[in-house]
């Protein structure tokens, strides 16, 4: 196996050699009870079993397929073509509206110069409680195109960055207690 | 920069310019002899720097040299872009800003804010973290603002000039870390852009004479209940020069709470020049408001007919029909607007004279928001 | 311009690779759905395996696989910097003692072209005539049949923004008869003091995915326009 390279093709390869390695036979695995981990299983019926298949390496086509006892199980895939992106970050937020102060990244602006109202029901319910004043989000537009058609699609995605930890809040501290130091004030 | 705008004040010649694009304000003001100085910084966003540096350039003033006094009346992003490139290029320059900074809640909530530099749009407080970072390289010293302290006088052979910040008081720059404590980090918390505090109780009122001209510049200010806090507190000072001042830069915005009548009574000469920056989170100024300034001048302006206008950035045809589908229209901010007052130093005090360049209007034509 | 490129992509994929030492059953939708670090529903990946030893899953919009040294994430949907922030929340918040000793954003953009302006692109940056006799007969023949120039490879080394690493970019006709043009940029970071104490974990790679993530967007975006006015031009 190549360690050397981050080359996410060379990656995919090493990896697709491995599973087609040990993908000889069906195998039943038990987790052990302290992985915070569920397997899925194949048998959608079934899906709390903790059962586990190993499957042949699949290509990376718009349509896929996961063997299941011999039945492949399809799944239209989608593409996105964004055309307009903004970095956004709330500045107030009403009842079912929330304002927002607007960064133009596809036109490469400097400052955030442009504000919009948007309706809280736009965004996506598992980020919802994201929302707050000083939150970062990505607001989207563009096409989704799938082999059935295609649509305009406008996404509002909260950032879901790392949260302040000690090592941050540590890090922050030391700056300030240099700033506090090496500052003179008069 | 409008070329008209681009002819330099005589050496004898004062001279205040307020920029503002609707939200953050820069003020320049000349006190004589090539001398400059900065208070806050708004960035240009057709010009693609700070307001102040790119007006100073247009009229070939040398800001390695001759910008001596930068003051920053706010600690938040949104109200001093720029700054950090200002104090960056104006090497010559003291900096100044509210003694309530210096403490170290204040640093380490700039602090802990800045470490999330993974957005585009800033953390909040990159610049102001960034002017500390510039003045700490260099070994230079905060001039710290409080209330009626001088914060520059002018040397011998050079005009009498005399720069006094009459805010904080000791009581603002409690409540100021009392605000600090509440938008303070703790572990755990997500990752978030740094919110402003308002009202602004570290903003510095700023006093500057020269001979026989004064020049309020009222910053943020507002009145409070507290009679040691608010305007009322700088009016009532017994420290500060008993002056009458015959411009002004009108406070927070034209706001109701930034208008004292006993300001204009008793600290501002009959029908100042008054000037006003537009903001639009706020929706300020109020047409109430507007109606108030007026009865007190009529020599009153803003840097902005309208700080909320709809945007006219070129886009896709499709992306502006899908603006329209999701959020209806986005506004934007106008172009950065620019009053420029002058007057002689030995000039009559009612003998200033106001300018209008790149969209400022007089008050009398500004559109409020809905 | 479309999303700032000069020809509109048909493909454009963002991937994060992380070299270390992981341990792949972790790495499943459930987790990463009990601490929120993605938005979709684990119910709702497709999981092709979840081992001890290698796991590999998609949602709507993130491939994710792992084995014991490496750990990937790819996207085709903007916004890039939810790969960012999945990475930095994965091994900032909760697996910062992973040793992770290598660090590689990456991005392959495939965007349209036609068959006679990549003969000339190719001719232009692997020129025949170098390869003499054999160059000349690659040169002859139709067209599009004959050969030419399969894949171009630049790199730049010894950057300041980083201890030991590179950048690479490869540009290489499209698979199939679609006469597009693939370019391939690989932005490595090595992290050779977690190499040997692997105590280090995963704090340096994360510090520095957060500092370089955009402008590494940000230049692969210029190296594939640069690329894309080659095309447009011939």
């Amino acid at each position: 196996m190549n360690t050397k390279t981050t080359d996410s093709i060379s990656v995919d390869l090493d990896r697709s050699k491995l599973v087609s390695n040990m993908a000889q036979s069906l195998e039943t695995i038990q987790l052990q009870s302290n992985i915070d981990a569920k397997i899925i299983h194949n048998n959608m019926a079934d899906k709390h079993s903790s059962l586990t298949r190993l499957v042949r390496q699949f290509e990376a086509k718009d349509l896929q397929s996961v063997p299941v006892n011999g039945q492949k199980k399809h799944k239209e895939r989608s593409n996105f073509i964004p055309l307009q992106e903004w970095e956004g970050y709330v500045l107030d937020i009403q009842e079912d509206l929330f304002t927002a102060s607007l960064l133009d990244l596809t036109n490469k602006r400097e400052v955030p110069d442009e504000e919009a109202e948007f309706a809280i029901s736009e965004i996506a319910e598992p980020d919802v409680e994201f929302l707050s004043i000083g939150a970062v989000f990505r607001w989207v537009l563009g096409y989704r195109i799938k082999p059935s058609g295609q649509s305009r699609e406008s996404q509002i995605i909260f950032r879901r960055m790392p949260k302040w930890n000690l090592e941050s809040k540590a890090r922050a501290d030391r700056n300030a207690e240099r700033l506090m130091k090496t500052l003179s004030w008069k | 920069m409008e070329v008209s705008a681009r002819t330099k004040p005589h050496n004898k010649q004062l001279e205040v310019s307020v920029f503002g694009p609707g939200r953050g304000e820069s003020i320049v003001v000349h006190i004589g002899n090539d001398k400059w100085v900065i208070i806050d910084s708004c960035y240009d966003k057709d010009l693609g720097e700070p307001a102040a540096l790119a007006y100073l350039r247009s009229i070939n003033v040398d800001i390695r040299r001759n910008v001596v006094l930068i003051i920053s009346t706010h600690w938040h992003d949104d109200h001093i872009r720029g700054l950090s490139k200002c104090v960056e290029e104006c090497e010559s320059a003291s900096f100044c800003c509210s003694e309530a900074f210096n403490k170290k809640s204040f640093f380490e909530m700039i602090s802990a804010y800045d470490v999330n530099k993974i957005t585009k749009s800033g953390s909040g407080t990159s610049e102001i973290v960034n002017v500390f970072n510039l003045l700490s390289e260099r070994g230079e010293s905060v001039l710290k603002a409080i209330a009626d302290r001088p914060l520059y006088k002018a040397g011998a052979g050079e005009l009498e000039c005399a720069i006094v910040a009459l805010s904080p008081s000791d009581e603002q720059v409690d409540a100021f870390h009392f605000d600090i404590a509440g938008i303070k980090i703790k572990v755990g918390d997500s990752r978030k852009r740094a919110p402003s505090c308002s009202p602004n109780h570290s903003c510095v009122v700023t006093l500057i004479q020269v001979g026989e001209q004064s020049i309020l510049l009222g910053a943020d200010h507002e009145e409070t209940t507290s009679p040691n806090t608010g305007w009322t507190a700088i009016v009532n000072s017994t420290l500060r020069p008993k002056v009458k001042c015959s411009v002004y830069k009108v406070a927070h915005h034209g706001s109701e709470n930034g208008h004292v009548d006993a300001v204009w009574e008793e600290m501002l000469i009959d029908q100042p020049h008054a000037v006003l920056t537009p903001y639009r989170n706020s929706k300020l100024p109020k047409n109430e408001m507007i109606e108030e300034i007026l009865k007190k001048t009529e020599t009153a302006y803003s840097t902005a007919r309208n700080s909320d206008i709809n945007t006219n950035v070129k886009r896709d045809k499709v992306v502006d029909k899908m603006i329209k589908e999701t959020v209806g229209k986005i506004k934007t901010e106008p172009k950065t607007g620019h009053v420029r007052i002058r007057n002689r130093v030995d000039g009559d005090i009612n003998a200033w004279e106001s300018e209008l360049f790149s969209g400022a209007c007089h008050l009398r034509h500004f559109s409020c928001m809905q | 311009m479309h999303m700032g490129f000069l020809i509109t992509p048909k493909l454009d994929t963002v991937s994060i690779v992380l070299r270390g030492t992981f341990n792949p059953a972790i790495f499943s939708p459930y987790w990463f759905e009990k601490y929120k670090i993605i938005a979709s529903k684990a119910e709702d990946a497709d999981v092709q395996l979840i081992h001890p030893e290698v796991v590999s899953f998609r949602t709507d919009w993130l491939s994710l696989s792992s084995d014991k040294n490496s750990f990937t994430i790819a996207t085709s949907e903007a916004p890039w910097v939810r790969c960012l922030d999945l990475v930095e929340q994965t091994f900032g918040d909760f697996l910062s003692h992973t040793p992770i000793t290598q660090l590689g954003i990456n991005r392959n953009i495939e965007f349209p072209s036609t068959m006679e302006k990549n003969e000339v692109v190719g001719h232009l940056l692997a020129p025949k005539k170098p390869w003499g006799d054999w160059g000349s007969q690659i040169s002859k023949g139709v067209a599009g049949n004959h050969g030419g120039m399969r894949n171009v490879t630049m790199e730049i080394r010894d950057l300041e923004d980083r201890e030991k690493g590179h950048v690479r970019a490869s540009v290489s006709p499209s698979e199939g008869n679609n006469h597009g043009v693939v370019v391939s940029i690989n932005d490595h970071y090595e992290f050779s003091n977690v190499l040997s104490d692997s105590t280090l974990g995963a704090t340096q790679a994360m510090e520095t995915l957060s500092q370089n993530f955009m402008a590494s967007m940000d230049r692969s975006a210029s190296i594939t326009n640069q690329v894309m006015k080659l095309i447009d031009e011939a």
